[in-house]
């Protein structure tokens, strides 16, 4: 504890966090400040200084700023943590205090921003702009394409998309999203399962992907890196969410960057750099359902459970040659919904098989 | 490469002292026509070469602005005229700060089915060497009766055989300016590839491929000068439009050449607000309103499709790199 004032303004002026003021907070952290912040206020108060009143009220009311700070940063589960990110931009400052999510081509951050949940993605290398920028396009797209419609749902938001420029003096593209809270990605669901998935269950997920993908290609759009880890979903109301449009191009246009970790999911057309099609995505989804069911690699390492039809639509999906696949994901969504009727009787809600997913 | 300070008084300077040796800047283009032995100046020769731009502590923003001309018969005028407005190019992009440290290619092409030098690059420079490259053109003035030329063949070296640190070390583009007013050839072909550059391609590449792949690296622009054999006809017209989009710009005036370059850089740069606002940076520089409007004129179509310049930030941002567990451009197809 400060003996005099002096000490006190002089700590004052140094600290740039509430928490270098009130120094960790255990048990009930809210009480814990309460306490800190009354000694403090205890210590400042001008009756104890009667010969120092301007300091004291100086010193009173930085502490008041810093336990608002405090309490502030307490309510969003930040207090303690330093700042990874902060940043002023035409739409306004932001500050994270999250370690970001890395991602093939970015750092993710989290932050909240007037009560809103954002995540501001940053490409790494100002080589992958062009990625960033056909990401902001086709989310703009889909934006523009889908506003009211029910199945924008789908899809994930952009609010802003901006450049940053280092202490290099290199430009990064930065794109601000929504952050979607409650979802897994299906890489977790495809952990958690590593037998497989019972169709039954992983039905909705596939159906979502359709949905999503039909949409994406009614707008012109090849999504070009349907992967486990760009599926969101939403065990509570069997959501899914197409995310990462960094590998977009319209179609007809071939993709010009794949994930490497991956290179096994991605039909032969990407490889080759020749276009991409609608059949290019349902390629890729039926990879995906492929390892939700759990096959590691090829089709054959299906156990026998998984319903023959069922591995007979997927071939359908994973032949090489793009004009013999499925192209019409709204013809593989109905071919898929005949089957599940024909296996499984009429659709109904399927609770999500209770498992703890990271 | 591109390690000398340009200076406008040295260029100058430079003319002067020709105007008293009365000989023109086209020195080796005399020298190969007076001698009859056609052949590529040694220093503009590209055979298993590479041109670089680079960063230096003189220039340590550099950025690579190459500049491709068609020397055929039909376009004979152009690389004079460029020569000569060379100065207030240079001046016009260094004193308004469209871009830092300017590096200049000089290159021309031909057409490598019929002419004895279809191809002739000079290196990346930041000073008076350019004008020398410049001089180092040999204008073969040849070319078939078709309307065809080997642009694709430059397009192709700069695509493959450059290196250039803007983009490399700070992720901004060059920029390729080609200037003709006949066709590329659709496809690379192979023999020419080898005979010229040196490369062994196993097939032919699309003309749209190597496009693609230059346009990673460079905003990549053709001018048509329309004062030429071939500058109006639609064909040449509508096939750069379907290669290059709105990046293809009709120049009434071949002595607008250098203005249109200058117009165009800042556009892109976003350090021109509008076109009317370049038109006036020209002009105190010193540039002659004919060949202003001139430029202008090329470029109001691609001002108009022009994005806004993006917003930028400030700040810190920490942990960025952390957790990247390869090489980023490890996707890249």
């Amino acid at each position: 504890m400060q003996s005099n004032l002096a000490d006190l303004l002089e700590q004052l002026q140094q600290i740039s966090q509430p928490s270098q003021l009130f120094g960790t907070l255990d048990g009930d952290q809210r009480s814990a400040l309460r306490r800190k912040y009354h000694q403090l206020v205890a210590q400042a108060h001008p009756d104890l200084h009667p010969h120092e009143q301007i300091a004291a009220q100086e010193a009173l009311r930085q502490i008041n700023e810093w336990y608002q700070q405090a309490q502030a940063q307490l309510s969003q589960g930040v207090y303690g943590k330093s700042i990874t990110l902060d940043l002023n931009t035409p739409f306004g400052h932001f500050v994270s205090y999250n370690e970001p999510w890395q991602g093939d081509l970015c750092a993710l951050y989290p932050l909240v921003d007037n009560g809103q949940k954002l995540l501001l993605k940053v490409v790494r290398k100002g080589q992958n702009n062009d990625l960033m920028e056909a990401e902001a396009a086709a989310l703009q797209r889909i934006e523009r394409g889908l506003h009211g419609d029910p199945l924008r749902g789908h899809f994930s938001s952009l609010y802003e998309s901006f450049l940053w420029k280092s202490e290099q003096g290199a430009l990064h593209r930065v794109n601000l999203l929504g952050q979607i809270e409650g979802c897994f990605t299906l890489s977790s669901v495809i952990k958690a399962f590593p037998k497989g998935l019972d169709l039954a269950d992983a039905a909705w997920i596939f159906n979502r992907v359709l949905a999503a993908l039909a949409k994406t290609h009614q707008l012109g759009l090849v999504h070009g890196a349907v992967l486990p880890c760009h599926i969101l979903i939403d065990p509570r109301d069997h959501n899914g969410i197409l995310i990462d449009w960094c590998y977009s191009v319209p179609i007809g246009e071939r993709i010009r960057s794949i994930s490497p970790s991956h290179k096994a999911d991605y039909p032969p057309e990407v490889l080759q750099k020749l276009p991409a099609q609608p059949a290019t995505d349902l390629y890729m989804a039926a990879r995906c359902m492929l390892h939700l069911l759990g096959a590691k690699h090829e089709l054959d390492e299906l156990s026998p459970a998984v319903p023959k039809a069922m591995q007979a639509l997927l071939r359908a999906c994973l032949i090489p040659a793009p004009h013999r696949r499925y192209g019409n994901a709204w013809q593989l969504f109905d071919d898929f919904r005949t089957l599940l009727e024909k296996l499984y009787g009429p659709a109904r809600f399927r609770p999500f098989p209770a498992i703890n997913l990271v | 490469m591109g390690h000398s300070n340009w200076s406008d008084a040295a260029f100058a300077a430079r003319q002067a002292e020709r105007k008293a040796r009365k000989t023109n800047a086209f020195d080796y283009d005399q020298h190969v026509r007076s001698t009859g032995k056609v052949a590529v100046h040694p220093e503009m020769h590209i055979f298993g070469k590479t041109r670089e731009s680079r960063d230096s502590d003189m220039h340590p923003q550099s950025v690579a602005i190459a500049i491709i001309f068609d020397v055929t018969g039909s376009m004979g005028t152009v690389p004079r005229v460029l020569q000569q407005k060379l100065g207030s190019l240079m001046r016009v992009l260094l004193l308004r700060g469209y871009v830092d440290d300017p590096q200049i290619l000089f290159g021309a092409i031909g057409d490598a089915y019929c002419d004895s030098v279809p191809i002739q690059i000079g290196q990346f420079e930041s000073g008076l060497e350019m004008d020398d490259n410049l001089g180092k053109i040999y204008i073969e003035g040849g070319g078939g009766g078709q309307i065809f030329e080997s642009y694709e063949l430059a397009l192709y070296y700069m695509a493959y055989h450059t290196s250039i640190d803007c983009y490399e070390k700070r992720a901004k583009k060059g920029y390729l300016f080609t200037i003709g007013d006949e066709k590329p050839y659709p496809y690379i072909n192979v023999d020419q590839v080898r005979h010229h550059i040196g490369d062994e391609l196993s097939q032919a590449l699309s003309l749209d491929s190597v496009v693609s792949e230059l346009n990673q690296r460079y905003h990549h622009f053709h001018i048509i000068p329309t004062n030429t054999s071939h500058g109006k006809n639609s064909e040449v017209q509508q096939a750069w439009r379907d290669l290059l989009q709105e990046r293809i710009l009709l120049l009434e005036d071949a002595d607008a050449v250098c203005e249109t370059i200058a117009l165009t850089i800042g556009l892109c740069e976003g350090s021109l607000a509008s076109l009317a606002l370049g038109e006036s940076d020209l002009h105190k520089a010193g540039a002659d309103k004919q060949a202003i409007q001139a430029a202008s004129n090329a470029l109001t179509r691609f001002a108009k499709s022009t994005p806004k310049a993006l917003p930028q930030a400030s700040g810190t941002l920490l942990a960025l790199e952390d957790g990247a567990s390869h090489d980023d451009l490890d996707g890249r197809l």
